[in-house]
């Protein structure tokens, strides 16, 4: 630690330098940065609102804002449904209009389909329609963007928790390290999909209760690493010298052990991402996901399975699974090699 | 060593007592228990044959029921069950006593493979657990002969041919098919070669066909491995990677050893180096990391492959246990779970420090 030379910006640093010249890894980070930032303009991409209204010398972005009807000249107070003819010419009328590109939400019912859905994909519905009549390809965008936010979410968090309790139980040691490992043999042994399954028949289980619930089981697995790292890193003879010059643990720590332990904890996190995605999809999949209604990747996948005759369906969901986990898995292959001391 | 190995299984108790005492909570908590059941039970008996005897509010009733409580008196209109009958019930499920006595029976029990019978079937869990115990086994050996048969070979020849296409292109596809969880594979192969639409070279679920019984041995066994094989790939499949990179990587690490550079330079055949001095060191990491291997194949991956292609197995054992709330089954299941794979951990350990001697797991934990 030299405080007199400037830090290097992150795009000058060796890890990135090594992980740019890592063309499939590159490209993998690329494609999932653009693919998650495209989903998180879902709600303008595909919505059964208008995303700009110009009405009367007023311009309204309803994607945002919830408007009733009698803006448009309606009576009802609730809020205006954009589909009805009546509202669509009372604005042409008197302005215009633009729909996003896919007029549907993953939550919209579509009431005018020529066939009983699931419906194969045509001009309106590009990936067709599911089993309840919704628009594939719109709940792809809203669950692909849920999907991994909700994998963040629950990375960051039990990163937090997997750094400071396997920091602690790898540097402290001892009876620390003992009882966590005592206490991580017995939480790891409770299946969370039995727990999941008995706690749906006394809670109905949301978004927040489905994070905590994860990140009660998830954090487990980095702890496991970082507890290894820290203590490997604590036989090094340079943490020996802190020791003698009197650094105190808490200085150890934070300006020793866990820069070098955290290398490997920053190469696991494009696999727990991978993980924290799967373990949702597969929750969903199985019914003990996030709640009905969500917009979920799992839950198509479970259509497709349904109706196994409806490809569009199935392949769908497989194919959009598959490349968001293998792109993670390749960004974090990349990492692995970039980051390696050893190379 | 034998200090390391009696250290280790005295660590499994307090694992095994921990254990213990969150089922006992959850199945002293948790809505649904065995008494409630059996209340239920009577008094749906008992509105058939009186009718609408206790229509008011009666599910309710049954929900808000506290067994560990005195109260059952008062809460007799609700269920519209005989007191005694209920008292009756408690004795029977042994609630009449208290928690901490309960609770002592239940480890005695745990301990002698006792777990009772089945509140939805009837059954004992442990013939239960007997009964689909071979199901679980064959998918896990099955898939963990397929998996060393397959990476082995794959894994030295990507060692040798380091650097070359083969071995880049190789490791891409494994690096894929790593990141693909079994059951989304196993979604996969029903789609294409079950689901009557595209291949239907498979059965669908189900571990033998209807007609088992009738068959010849041959076709007996023919039945058994068609009906094993989409379930299996679906679990090969996602698991061989690791393996396959484990022994590339050992491989290549003894390759750069000089007792290797020594065999060449006294002119042995390249064939006779690798497969006659290399192999063998590098395969003695493999063999002992078997043990491991087999509790992931075995307890971690078989659940959802099982629930997805029906398959009368442990893991669907206990997850329509959940499902139907019979608690005394579930973590029947998950006590042997965790015992056998708490054994296979330790065993596998030996197996690490008997091959490499300098592996020392006491002074790592030191």
């Amino acid at each position: 630690m030299q405080p007199t030379t400037r830090k290097p910006s992150f795009f000058q640093t060796r890890g990135f330098k090594r992980f740019r010249a890592n063309k499939l890894s590159f490209y993998a980070a690329v494609i999932f940065l653009l693919l998650f930032g495209v989903s998180l303009f879902a709600d303008v991409l595909a919505n059964d609102r208008p995303v700009v209204v110009y009405y009367k010398h007023h311009v309204y972005f309803p994607v945002f804002q919830s408007l009733p009807e009698t803006t448009f000249g309606g009576v009802l107070r609730g809020e205006t449904d954009y589909s009805l003819m009546s509202i669509r010419s009372e604005i042409n009328n008197n302005g215009f209009y633009i729909m996003p590109p896919i007029h549907y939400r993953y939550d919209s019912i579509i009431t005018d389909l020529k066939q009983p859905s699931p419906t194969p994909p045509d001009r309106r519905h590009w990936l067709g329609t599911d089993s309840s009549a919704g628009d594939v390809l719109a709940e792809l965008l809203y669950g692909f963007r849920i999907s991994v936010l909700f994998g963040f979410m629950l990375t960051i968090a039990s990163t937090i928790i997997g750094v400071i309790a396997g920091g602690a139980m790898g540097f402290f040691g001892g009876k620390i390290d003992l009882l966590g490992q005592r206490f991580m043999e017995i939480w790891g042994a409770i299946p969370m999909l039995f727990l999941l399954i008995i706690l749906s028949s006394l809670i109905v289980p949301n978004f927040w209760w489905l994070f905590f619930l994860l990140l009660l089981f998830g954090w487990m697995q980095l702890t496991h690493l970082v507890r290894a790292e820290v203590l490997r890193v604590r036989q090094q003879d340079y943490i020996k010298a802190a020791r003698v010059m009197g650094l105190s643990s808490w200085r150890i720590i934070t300006h020793h052990v866990l820069p070098n332990a955290l290398t490997s904890v920053v190469t696991f996190l494009p696999f727990l991402l991978a993980g924290s995605v799967t373990t949702l999809t597969s929750l969903d999949f199985l019914g003990f996901g996030l709640p009905p209604g969500s917009p979920s990747l799992g839950y198509l996948l479970k259509e497709g399975k349904d109706n196994i005759n409806a490809l569009w369906l199935s392949m769908t969901s497989f194919i959009v699974i598959t490349t968001q986990l293998s792109l993670l898995t390749f960004i974090g292959a990349g990492l692995r090699d970039a980051l390696d001391p050893r190379r | 060593m034998r200090h390391y190995i009696f250290r280790r299984l005295g660590l499994m108790i307090p694992t095994l007592l921990g254990i213990m005492l969150i089922n006992f909570c959850v199945v002293q908590m948790s809505p649904g228990g065995p008494v409630e059941r059996a209340i239920a039970a009577l008094k749906d008996g008992s509105q058939i044959k009186g009718g609408n005897l206790l229509n008011s509010g009666g599910d309710a009733g049954v929900q808000g029921v506290n067994l560990t409580n005195n109260k059952l008196g008062n809460q007799k209109n609700y269920t519209g069950v005989d007191e005694r009958v209920i008292e009756q019930l408690n004795k029977f499920y042994g609630f009449d006593k208290p928690a901490w006595q309960r609770f002592l029976i239940m480890i005695k029990n745990y301990l002698m493979f006792n777990f009772g019978d089945s509140v939805s079937t009837g059954q004992p869990i442990i013939e239960m657990i007997l009964h689909r115990m071979p199901v679980s086994l064959s998918i896990g050996f099955w898939s963990t002969l397929l998996i060393y048969s397959l990476s082995i070979p794959l894994g030295i020849k990507q060692a040798i041919k380091k650097d070359s296409r083969f071995d880049r292109i190789s490791t891409i596809v494994l690096i894929m098919l790593s990141s693909l969880p079994a059951f989304l594979l196993a979604i996969f192969l029903i789609i294409v070669f079950a689901g009557g639409r595209y291949f239907s070279w498979f059965p669908l679920s189900g571990l033998v066909s209807d007609n088992f019984a009738s068959l010849s041995p041959l076709a007996k066994i023919a039945d058994y491995f068609w009906h094993l094989v989409l379930p299996i790939s679906a679990s090969v499949i996602g698991g061989f990677t690791g393996l396959t990179i484990l022994t590339k990587n050992s491989f290549l690490e003894e390759l750069a050893k000089p007792y290797v550079m020594l065999a060449r330079a006294i002119g042995m055949g390249e064939r006779h180096v690798l497969y006659g001095v290399v192999f063998r060191n590098a395969m003695l990491l493999l063999i002992a990391g078997l043990p491991a291997m087999i509790v992931s194949m075995f307890f971690t991956s078989n659940l959802l492959i099982e629930i997805i292609f029906s398959l009368n197995g442990l893991g669907l054992m206990g997850y329509e246990a959940a499902l139907t709330r019979d608690y005394s089954v579930v973590f029947a299941t998950l006590y042997i779970f965790t015992l056998m794979s708490l054994v296979l951990g330790l065993i596998g350990d030996i197996c690490y420090s008997l091959v490499d001697p300098r592996i020392n797991f006491e002074r790592m934990e030191g």
